[in-house]
């Protein structure tokens, strides 16, 4: 095991979810330890993150608890790219007859113009 | 879903997102946050079966809405919804083993702004000397635990054993303990201006 941190739960600005796991389970490093326990004394949300995460105490509820709500979050995530990346499709009879309907109404705004002139 | 993605930053996550309708980047934002979100809703709601439903509540209202709203830091902004989400789920007595007089103080306060209480904060505990001084003005248990863990270099855990305080009270006396101490610091660098 590292003695600090990974570079990548810094970047991203929150400790990812298995330095959480590993915190409420006693399994990091001293350093890793004392790291976080600045982190969660220092960081509202950190703080009040792992507090919330202590109370739970069952490491597998917890762990069923996030499975789920990846789940979730794919099967959301997924339905929210249908809706933004499906394009508009018209059946062909729908779009030549709105050709046709705008065609007529062009040729017969050109044909009263020469008329009233 | 590549690694690299794994290892965006939040905000180039969310551009990604609402630039490029790419959903699988707020997929992967959004799940690199579940057990932060789980947590805060447990630490407010007490109750997993609760907590478990508001964050699923919290995701469901990003995805429906994130792409309404300027982002500027996206933890700030999912940390202050899911704690107005546990808040409004309290006041609506959605959570009935919970009374609204029950709600935590630092919870109503608006101060969400962190961000610029942690950098004070910073700023502050560069002040070494001063604060040495200032620790021995604080109550006994925030004093002892602030020596213990920032002198000491105790853990959390070291200074239950050693103490009897659980990890709530452990928290809750080094955050409040340190501010404390900026008020106790503002007021002396106040008197000493004069």
């Amino acid at each position: 095991m590292k003695n600090k941190l990974t570079t990548e739960t810094i970047r991203q600005n929150i400790p990812d979810n298995s330095t959480l796991l590993d915190y409420l389970q006693n399994s990091l490093t001293k350093s890793q330890k004392r790291e976080l326990e600045e982190w969660i004394t220092d960081d509202r949300m950190v703080g009040d993150a792992v507090e919330g995460l202590q109370l739970m105490k069952n490491f597998n509820e917890i762990n069923e608890i996030d499975r789920s709500l990846s789940l979730m979050i794919d099967k959301k995530v997924s339905k929210k790219k249908r809706k933004i990346l499906q394009p508009i499709r018209f059946p062909l009879w729908m779009t030549l007859l709105i050709t046709t309907t705008l065609l007529a109404i062009l040729v017969g705004y050109i044909l009263i113009r020469m008329l009233n002139n | 879903m590549t690694p690299m993605h794994q290892q965006e930053s939040d905000q180039s996550l969310l551009q990604r997102y609402r630039e490029a309708g790419e959903a699988e980047s707020l997929g992967i934002l959004l799940k690199r946050y579940s057990l932060m979100v789980l947590g805060v809703c447990m630490k407010y709601l007490k109750n997993s079966d609760d907590a478990k439903d508001a964050t699923q509540q919290v995701f469901e209202k990003t995805i429906a809405e994130v792409h309404k709203y300027e982002i500027p830091f996206f933890k700030s902004w999912i940390y202050s919804v899911a704690r107005n989400h546990c808040l409004m789920m309290i006041r609506s007595n959605g959570v009935k083993k919970r009374k609204t007089e029950e709600i935590p103080e630092e919870l109503i306060s608006p101060d969400l702004n962190y961000q610029e209480i942690q950098s004070k904060e910073i700023a502050i505990m560069s002040q070494e000397k001063a604060l040495l001084n200032a620790i021995n003005d604080l109550s006994e248990e925030q004093s002892t635990c602030i020596n213990m863990f920032y002198l000491q270099k105790m853990s959390y855990q070291e200074i239950q054993q050693k103490t009897g305080y659980d990890f709530q009270q452990v928290k809750s006396y080094i955050q409040n303990g340190k501010r404390n101490l900026r008020i106790l610091l503002e007021k002396k660098f106040r008197e000493n201006e004069k």
